[in-house]
């Protein structure tokens, strides 16, 4: 029989240890990575899991961490559960534990009076399953790639190959050797060219280690909000995301008198180089387009990849100038959804069937403005 | 294959209890990758594609009963029996 728990620091290294089945088979980055998003969490003060228990080892699990949004005319906010992180250890599952878990997830949420909660970045399993629960996809992300030819080489090859059962092991071998010159330090090449063009350009293009959050904030700020629903970048924000022990960033700044743009790219330190990401972009139209031009030009990164369904009507354009295409469909019923935002109503004193957030109704797609940042996506 | 040996496999804590109008959504039967292969039943049975973030699991495919209307209420002139 099955116990479905909350969480308590007993069993931190018991969850740890399942998470191998996720995040990593590191422990001491699977401790780092807990840390970060629950312990040190700037919206939530105590980490919210309900594990699954079976004499008295932790089975299975479902994350809630803390997130704070805006919406609405006034930029009203709001501190809104995200779930994340669901596992269940492989011998556990098909017993029925994803519903219990989610249940007493949603149960634990009521009590606290959350009128929503988000899932944020689901694999197809999660979707699956989240939708067996009252959760709604709100949309699909529409995620577009830039590929090297390389790399398209290498992907075409590797996914023919795949196909032919007795060479499957020279596909890996083939992604491996394409992987391991750019794996050791994945973004050499974009520091080298940021380091070369120092002072050189106008505007003034950079890339650095670590962000600058004050500046980037302030930005945020000066653009303004134009009442979609998304997260807050404050400072306090800006300087706990970019921590996130998993992944490594790039900070792109562009610079006149004062900072007019940025991109921040990342990428998985289990795969280091293998995929970037465009996980936020911001600045005025001259700016992100410096920026945009400038990364592609100095990383030749070999699969850039970038969500597009919030993003402004400018910036279409600009990406298919510098050859980003959609993301081909993967296979499998729900693979069309992916990546995407669902939403869950919280039943209770603060519940509506549909909810709302500053006036904007959460499962209307045009309400959103979803970056990757927002998402442990990115 | 029919939709009950399909069961037995993705489900099988149902062990024999179940009926036409045993709960399998609500009751969180299927979940998540039982879900992808129940999916992948119904497409074939019916010959398309289905996009199951359109309408309510839990209403629509909450029972053997449910799922077999479903598919019934689906399925193209030439794939029926």
């Amino acid at each position: 029989m099955y116990e479905i728990v909350p969480y308590g620091p007993a069993l931190k290294d018991q969850l740890i240890e399942l998470q191998r089945h996720l995040w990593s088979d590191d422990l001491a980055l699977n401790a780092a990575y807990f840390e970060w998003k629950y312990e040190q969490n700037p919206y939530f003060p105590e980490p919210l899991l309900q594990l699954a228990v079976q004499s008295g080892r932790v089975v299975g699990m479902r994350g809630v961490f803390g997130s704070c949004w805006e919406a609405g005319p006034a930029s009203e906010s709001f501190r809104i559960p995200a779930a994340d992180d669901l596992v269940i250890h492989p011998e556990h599952r098909s017993q029925g534990l994803f519903g219990s878990i989610m249940r007493a997830t949603i149960d634990d949420l009521a009590e606290r009076g959350y009128p929503c909660a988000f899932t944020l970045s689901p694999g197809p399993a999660t979707l699956a399953g989240s939708l067996t629960t009252g959760w709604k996809v709100v949309a699909s992300m529409r995620p577009v790639q830039r590929m090297t030819t390389t790399r398209g080489i290498v992907s075409h090859l590797r996914s023919r190959v795949g196909e032919i059962r007795l060479l499957w092991r020279y596909a890996d071998g083939v992604r491996r050797l394409e992987q391991s010159s750019s794996a050791a330090r994945p973004f050499a090449r974009l520091d080298r060219e940021g380091r070369r063009a120092r002072g050189v350009t106008r505007p003034r293009i950079s890339v650095a280690r670590a962000p600058r959050v004050e500046d980037m904030a302030n930005l945020v700020r000066r653009l303004g909000h134009d009442g979609r629903l998304r997260h807050v970048r404050d400072e306090k924000y800006l300087a706990w995301r970019f921590r996130n022990p998993l992944h490594e960033y790039r900070f792109v700044f562009c610079d006149q008198e004062r900072l007019e743009g940025y991109l921040v790219l990342q990428t998985y330190r289990r795969q280091p180089g293998w995929q970037f990401n465009i996980v936020d972009w911001e600045g005025t139209f001259a700016a992100r387009a410096a920026l945009l031009r400038d990364v592609v030009m100095w990383g030749r990164l070999p699969d850039v990849r970038a969500w597009t369904a919030a993003l402004p009507d400018d910036t279409g354009p600009m990406l298919r100038e510098h050859a980003f295409v959609p993301v081909p469909t993967g296979e499998g019923p729900l693979a069309r959804h992916l990546p995407s935002i669902l939403t869950r109503p919280i039943p209770g004193r603060a519940s509506r069937s549909e909810p709302t957030l500053g006036g904007r109704r959460v499962l209307d797609p045009a309400a959103w403005d979803m970056r990757m940042l927002y998402s442990m996506a990115g | 294959m029919a939709l009950l040996g399909l069961l037995a496999e993705i489900a099988p804590q149902l062990d024999g209890d179940l009926t036409d109008d045993t709960p399998l959504i609500t009751s969180g039967a299927i979940e998540s990758l039982a879900l992808l292969s129940l999916v992948q039943w119904v497409e074939a049975r019916i010959d398309s594609t289905v996009d199951i973030t359109a309408f309510d699991l839990a209403v629509q495919w909450d029972s053997v009963r449910a799922i077999l209307d479903f598919t019934e209420r689906y399925q193209s002139p030439a794939g029926r029996d």
